[in-house]
């Protein structure tokens, strides 16, 4: 039971995007996915969505191609959420909340209820809901996405396997406090049921927050692992081409620069 | 639909969101009202009571079943029609800005129906199906540009807004030369029909011609409406859409396609009317909520209101004569399209 | 993937359905019957009418039968009183159906270009008699189109009269015109449209005109009123150019017409022979169009002489 890609690379307008990428995760884990700039970090993430098809290898969810589901059944599996876009007409927040309930969720008013009052609170939304979307800042938006997201995965009894959580860059705006929020939350949901796969850019939080790392470089995975096989100074030295420094705080891997 | 938003929220919230379904249920009140005001006022008195009662005279009786009538509820679903494709466009463009006339769908729709003007009559038709010849001119008309549309961006193999939106000026200048091409083709008095039809009127409805093509209408408006969720979605991104389950590709072209029906077979009775599918969406986006499963319905009841309204002003102000209807819309959407111009940021 | 959705999107099935629905429909439809005739034979009631075209009032009123009239077409601009004593339809060709009902007119009586068709329809179904007069724009046709709608309001004999009286003369004096061994070449044009001159081509009110005063028009091999280049008008070297005075007044009178570029290259600008005439008079073909096209032929002459003299 997992979501897996096999061999996958990415070829656009001549360009390896990607290379022979081999990678996994399970429910109850969150694997982040981290890498220098243009190392294919979002074009492993769009693969893994199901987004793109790869040009070579296979993407499966519990062992069967992507292809063989219906975009109706992938929705129900796994929810996307990228860096924010702009949305042009002035919905308010809630609508765009309520765009992550999905029409075929076994669920009642009830339980709709419950997820959206339990994800309002959870993401600290409840001021914002009646705003109009577009006068949110970055951040704020981050968590009506972040919260669309949850609602759109959120368990369901009826609906067999595990769900996953496919998110790029999810707390680039955000400010600390909510940024650990957020983090923490995605953690909390991916041990309940659901695994994570979270694109992120601050190694610190990377070490943190994940149960495994994946670190891709030029297209192709360096090192996957623990967080103390990946966290590796000489490593991340060559790949970043900064002299990087690790240090143990409390059980903790930092990442000094 | 409608009803159901919010619904799941808490209370506070939920007081503030029952307005939007309660001001489509008002637009639903003030379309009634209009419709009922317009089947009272003409240049001919008929005080609706007195159909009822049976004190109309008979000239009353047989002016309001096949003049008025038609007359309003021809410019009810052209209005409603041009309302709807509008905010289906704009939606599935999310550009606000895009109106049927924008991508080509009523430039298609107008050669068709300038085609059957110009070339029908050497085209012997049957009695019976002659009334289905502009509808059926007019809808191929904008399917045709639309098929265009498809072709070409498969040729790019990629579906882009920008390359539909692109295709679309092409395609109107394209539409302009086909047309100034037929123009100079027809007779003086084909010539003086098209200028006439191409400002736009209600008046030419007639019972017969009215049913093929609100029948055409009506099936798809059926489909348009119940793409709201899709369309919402899409104002989040073509992956983000596609990540919720939404195919979008099988969207686009339901939209396109029904847009392009419920346009043509409109086109086709009334001719050109400007702007209704620009001003109506964005109106309702304003007053009642972006949300598709407001803004689809309530452009359909706006449209219908809208349009209705400027066809009164135009059969009431120079009584006996009447003014092209176009020009009563253009009046009041040009001066609304200029603002909208410099309000909205380009997309 | 994207192939086998759009094959959803258009399975034969629901095109079937769609196309099972539509047909099943059509028989239940009704269809129109005509309601517009086209004879010169008298109608039942011919008590209000409405007159569509400008020839029509014309003719109504050398009848002296103005009285019945109850609106007039924005084309009937003769006798200048028709248009202020009734209430207009509007363009010929964009008539309102329930406007001219609340004229409770009995007869609706219009040149052949009345329309939109849809309209008389509806007036038909009404009870609304609509006559469409036939177009001839010849004089014998002017003629024809007095008897028939004298013929039409039951007063044959009167315009019997009339035409013994005063139109016979100048249909015969049209008819004796001389037909020259090399007829003077004529445009006639409607004015200038976006830089453009609209010119009569064959089968117009304007070639009529021309043909009346044994004219050749030089636009014969065109048909119907159509745009021409400047190249065009130069390349047809016309002796005289015949415009109304609307034409003529939009480029700031007959001198301003001749300077036009499209125009000034022709002889006839060059020998200043542009002749501006009332519009309606010479392209409405009402009896007083008989008066304009001996006028004509007589400023066609004089044009030529006075040339000729300086030459």
């Amino acid at each position: 039971m997992s979501l897996a890609a096999q061999g996958v690379g990415v070829v656009r307008g001549g360009q390896h995007l990607l290379r022979d990428v081999d990678v996994a995760v399970r429910a109850g884990e969150v694997l982040a996915i981290i890498g220098p700039n243009g190392a294919g970090k979002s074009t492993l993430l769009s693969s893994l969505a199901g987004d793109q098809a790869p040009s070579t290898g296979s993407v499966t969810l519990d062992g069967q191609p992507l292809g063989g589901y219906s975009l109706e059944a992938l929705a129900r599996r796994r929810a996307v959420m990228r860096q924010v876009t702009s949305i042009v007409f002035d919905f308010l927040v809630h609508e765009v909340l309520e765009m992550g309930w999905l029409p075929d969720h076994a669920g009642d008013r009830g339980v709709r209820r419950e997820a959206l009052d339990t994800l309002v609170a959870a993401c600290e939304l409840g001021r914002l809901l009646t705003r109009r979307f577009n006068t949110l800042s970055g951040g704020e938006q981050q968590r009506v996405h972040m919260a669309r997201a949850l609602l759109q995965i959120w368990p369901d009894d009826t609906l067999d396997g595990a769900r996953y959580l496919l998110l790029d860059e999810p707390t680039s705006s955000l400010d600390l406090a909510h940024e650990l929020l957020l983090l923490r939350l995605i953690a909390r949901r991916a041990h309940e049921d659901a695994g994570a796969v979270v694109v992120m850019h601050d190694l610190n939080l990377a070490a943190r927050f994940a149960d495994r790392i994946l670190l891709l470089h030029q297209g192709e995975v360096r090192a996957a692992g623990t967080t103390d096989e990946v966290m590796n100074a000489e490593l991340l030295t060559d790949v970043y081409r900064t002299p990087v420094r690790i240090a143990h705080d409390d059980n903790r891997v930092l990442v000094l620069t | 639909m409608a009803s159901s938003i919010g619904d799941a929220l808490s209370p506070a919230v939920r007081a503030v969101w029952w307005t939007p379904a309660r001001r489509l249920q008002g637009l639903w009140v003030a379309l009634l009202a209009i419709a009922a005001a317009a089947l009272a006022i003409g240049a001919v008195a008929i005080p609706l009571f007195s159909l009822i009662d049976g004190s109309a005279s008979l000239l009353q009786r047989t002016l309001f079943t096949e003049i008025r009538l038609p007359r309003v509820l021809l410019a009810g679903v052209a209005g409603a029609g041009l309302g709807l494709a509008g905010a289906a466009l704009q939606g599935l463009f999310r550009n606000p800005l895009a109106d049927p006339g924008l991508i080509g769908v009523s430039g298609g729709a107008a050669v068709g129906a300038i085609a059957m003007i110009v070339f029908g009559s050497a085209v012997a038709l049957p009695e019976s199906f002659s009334f289905y010849a502009m509808p059926i001119a007019a809808v191929t008309g904008a399917s045709l540009a639309t098929g265009f549309l498809l072709v070409f961006s498969r040729v790019f193999g990629h579906f882009s807004v920008v390359t539909m939106l692109l295709v679309g000026v092409a395609l109107n200048a394209l539409a302009t030369v086909v047309i100034g091409a037929f123009q100079y083709l027809s007779d003086d008095a084909q010539l003086r029909t098209l200028t006439f039809w191409m400002m736009g009127s209600f008046g030419r409805a007639t019972w017969p011609a009215l049913w093929p093509a609100l029948m055409l209408m009506v099936l798809s408006a059926a489909v348009l409406l119940r793409k709201s969720r899709a369309l919402d979605l899409l104002q989040l991104g073509e992956s983000e859409a596609r990540a919720l389950g939404i195919d979008t590709v099988r969207l686009k072209w339901q939209v396109v396609l029904c847009a392009a029906t419920v346009v043509g077979a409109g086109v086709a009775l009334s001719g050109i009317v400007a702007f209704v599918g620009l001003v109506v969406p964005h109106l309702v986006r304003l007053f009642i909520g972006a949300n598709h499963s407001l803004v689809l319905p309530g452009s359909t009841l706006l449209g219908a209101a809208l349009a209705i309204c400027a066809d009164l002003v135009a059969r009431t102000v120079v009584v006996p004569a009447e003014l092209p209807v176009g020009l009563v819309t253009s009046a009041i959407g040009a001066p609304f399209f200029l603002y909208l111009i410099a309000r909205v940021r380009p997309v | 993937m994207r192939r086998t959705t759009c094959r959803k999107a258009f399975s034969p099935g629901s095109i079937r359905r769609w196309v099972i629905a539509f047909v099943a429909v059509m028989p239940l439809l009704p269809s129109a019957a005509g309601a517009v005739t086209q004879s010169c034979d008298p109608v039942e009631d011919s008590g209000r009418i409405a007159a569509a075209g400008g020839s029509i009032t014309e003719i109504i009123y050398l009848l002296g039968e103005q009285e019945r009239l109850v609106a007039v077409d924005t084309t009937s601009v003769f006798p200048p009183e028709a248009m202020q004593r009734f209430p207009s339809l509007g363009y010929v060709r964009n008539l309102s159906a329930e406007g001219l009902v609340a004229m409770s007119p009995t007869l609706i009586l219009g040149e052949e270009d009345m329309g939109p068709d849809e309209v008389l329809t509806q007036l038909g179904r009404l009870g609304v008699t609509s006559v469409r007069l036939a177009e001839d724009p010849s004089a014998a046709g002017i003629i024809e189109k007095v008897r028939c709608v004298a013929g039409i309001i039951g007063k044959a004999p009167l315009a019997q009269a009339k035409i013994d009286a005063d139109l016979q003369s100048k249909l015969t004096a049209l008819d004796a015109l001389p037909t020259p061994d090399r007829p003077a070449r004529v445009a006639l044009l409607l004015g200038i449209r976006d830089g453009v001159p609209l010119a009569a081509g064959s089968g117009t009110s304007g070639d009529g005109l021309l043909r009346m005063v044994r004219a050749q028009n030089v636009f014969a091999d065109v048909s119907g009123w159509k745009p021409v280049s400047m190249e065009s008008m130069a390349a047809m070297q016309p002796d005289i150019i015949v415009v109304p005075n609307r034409g003529a007044n939009a480029e700031g009178g007959v001198e301003g017409f001749a300077a036009h570029p499209a125009i000034r290259l022709t002889p006839a600008a060059q020998r200043g022979r542009i002749i501006a005439m009332d519009g309606m008079a010479i392209l409405g073909f009402g009896p007083r169009t008989l008066d304009a096209a001996l006028t004509l032929s007589r400023r066609i002459d004089g044009a030529l002489n006075a040339a000729s003299d300086g030459d």
